[in-house]
């Protein structure tokens, strides 16, 4: 499996990657920390799945969901961010998105939410 | 100090100090003195919430560089003998700040009509000007043998 992470900060992509490296085992990481990275990283690796930041210095998560969308990708993808108000959920929701989690995504959470998506049996 | 500004400073050091025990092993958290004095000098992150249109929070997070290295590497899961790049330590004290910031603001803001947006942390080492603070509040917090501390000041908007 391969998973695209999105986060401006490298502290998070290393404690979200960890995290879900203790949930499903081995799998492939990439990693990106701003959007115009994480559009290239979708094109160039074509990743399973995208856990996206809602701010980042460029666009937002919601931003780089929308174009990705635009662009016909059809994998999945979900949001950690500490902005997890019912108006960013909601939009991320419309998008298409399969989970938003609070960050910090605690092992347990990610578990939950794989699972209802089934990336976890 | 206003009762909505203390109320607000108890949620900060509630919400820190969750953060701190799901991101980390750290077991010992203590507050410490609170005080309405503006801090000067600054050595760690900040960040500014606007509420709605005419009220704007900033929050940070205030302590020695070592204090930034200790808690760095505690939630990067670090050995504690090892370097930690300043670049590494600014970043994650930042990370720990907008993590709890953003909690504070769904607990405190969650049932209001007023939008509240948060920015990205801005890392501080040195002179901390705020002309435009109406009120302040900084409360210390030990953790371990180390000392910080989390600080609201309500800044005047301009109409």
């Amino acid at each position: 499996m391969k998973i695209l992470f999105v986060d401006d900060s490298k502290t998070m992509l290393k404690i979200n990657a960890s995290n879900v490296k203790k949930v499903i085992g081995d799998f492939e990481v990439f990693k990106a920390s701003n959007g115009a990275e994480a559009l290239a990283a979708v094109k160039e690796h074509t990743p399973d799945l995208i856990v996206l930041d809602l701010v980042l210095p460029d666009m937002t998560g919601l931003d780089i969901l929308e174009q990705l969308n635009k662009l016909g990708f059809n994998k999945m993808a979900g949001f950690i961010s500490s902005m997890k108000t019912n108006e960013n959920y909601q939009k991320a929701m419309a998008l298409g998105a399969k989970f938003f989690l609070d960050k910090p995504a605690t092992p347990e959470a990610i578990t939950k939410a794989f699972r209802d998506i089934g990336v976890l049996k | 100090m206003t009762p909505q500004l203390t109320k607000w400073m108890s949620v900060l050091q509630d919400c820190f100090r969750d953060c701190l025990t799901s991101m980390s092993e750290v077991k010992k958290i203590q507050p410490g003195t609170v005080s309405s004095d503006p801090i000067k000098s600054m050595c760690g992150p900040i960040i500014q919430v606007k509420v709605g249109a005419n009220s704007c929070l900033q929050i940070g997070l205030h302590s020695d560089p070592q204090t930034q290295q200790f808690l760095g590497k505690l939630i990067e899961e670090d050995d504690p003998d090892d370097f930690l790049p300043d670049s590494d330590s600014s970043d994650a004290v930042g990370e720990i700040l907008n993590i709890f910031v953003g909690q504070f603001v769904r607990t405190v803001f969650i049932k209001s009509d007023e939008q509240a947006v948060l920015t990205t942390p801005i890392f501080i080492y040195g002179q901390l000007d705020l002309p435009a603070i109406l009120e302040f509040c900084s409360q210390e917090v030990q953790i371990d043998d180390h000392k910080v501390s989390i600080f609201i000041g309500i800044l005047k908007v301009k109409q």
